[in-house]
């Protein structure tokens, strides 16, 4: 099914673009095996909710991305650990800047436009996640501002 | 011999048939292909990515399936490319995702995602979170038994079953100002 739509874009607009300081970014491993039962998964039920995670499966390895807010670190990482989980690097601090906007997630060119404009303005990315219609960059905090500025050459905020 | 787990409330699933996922690999310049695929007009349906040093070194990209045959020579066009030994490109094909919310307390949705399609003797192949829902990437032919497998885990409300999701596509076209 297609919808066809017009817009007048430049540039992209959205519902509103800002950064949120003060948050970690915790990357954790573990193998696949004997996930089905046995470790007290329910634990993660005790883990703090985050901004957004993700995971990918490689080579029967997980690989678990967690961006939180530093008060919720412990009982995260006590979670994980009793899980098997092991937290490598250390977690670290970010800048998340979140974007939502019309069509998000249905159109093309949105993290092409954020990406490009984070490398343009001298950015190092630490992370995207892009899913359903949340766009979430996560960023060093000495280059949030730095982030915003690029953002804003290739996304609008409402008036 | 499984536990017995209380099913954790949720308000909807819904399943979407008809994508891959690609996955450049390190080494690759993920940002570059992001370009290239929005000015070949396709839609990047989901997409997480993360480095330990400038842009995303690690990075996954889930888009409708018709695609790939224009997305596949473009990930691989800098295989050989670059410093060191970029991986190859990965692709998985057809792929299914699923999307679970509300998200619920804590980790709880993905612990109970991942235990239930293990149990079941599938996996999943990624997942992520938006504000309020979680997407996961499986396997299109694991989807008939994924679906009753994540109800032992999670409870949809009385007379709802899991829903069929269309895909959607925008075409967006930029109008010069006037």
């Amino acid at each position: 099914m297609e919808t066809l739509a017009v817009y007048e874009e430049h540039p992209i607009g959205t519902y509103g673009l800002r950064v949120q300081e003060g948050f970690l970014w915790l990357a954790a491993q573990r193998p696949l095996a004997n996930w089905e039962d046995g470790p007290d998964w329910q634990a993660l039920e005790r883990a703090s909710c985050p901004v957004f995670c993700n995971a990918s499966l490689r080579e029967g390895r997980m690989s678990l991305n967690i961006c939180l807010a530093q008060a919720d670190l412990p009982p995260t990482l006590e979670a994980l650990r009793g899980l098997g989980f092991t937290p490598s690097p250390p977690a670290r601090p970010v800048s998340v800047i979140h974007l939502q906007g019309p069509h998000f997630g249905d159109r093309h060119g949105i993290a092409a436009a954020a990406l490009s404009s984070l490398a343009q303005a001298g950015v190092e990315l630490v992370a995207i996640n892009a899913v359903v219609h949340s766009l979430f960059l996560v960023v060093p905090p000495r280059q949030a501002q730095a982030a915003l500025l690029g953002l804003s050459q290739a996304f609008a905020t409402p008036k | 011999m499984f536990h017995p787990v209380r099913r954790q409330a949720i308000a909807g699933l819904r399943y979407r048939q008809g994508l891959c996922l690609l996955r450049p690999g390190r080494g690759h310049d993920c940002a570059r292909l992001c370009q290239e695929l929005a000015e070949r007009r396709i839609n990047l349906v989901m997409a997480a990515g993360s480095g330990q040093a400038g842009l995303p070194g690690d990075m996954w990209l889930c888009l409708p399936e018709e695609h790939l045959g224009r997305a596949w020579p473009l990930a691989r066009e800098w295989e050989d490319g670059g410093e060191g030994q970029p991986e190859v490109p990965e692709v998985i094909a057809p792929v299914a995702l699923l999307t679970i919310y509300p998200l619920g307390p804590g980790l709880s949705l993905c612990g109970r995602v991942m235990v239930g399609l293990a149990r079941a003797g599938l996996t999943w192949l990624a997942w992520g979170s938006s504000l309020s829902a979680l997407v996961v990437a499986l396997r299109q032919e694991d989807l008939p038994r994924a679906l009753p497998a994540l109800q032992e885990m999670l409870e949809l409300p009385s007379g709802l079953a899991p829903s069929h999701q269309p895909g959607q596509t925008v075409s967006v076209t930029k109008r010069p100002r006037s």
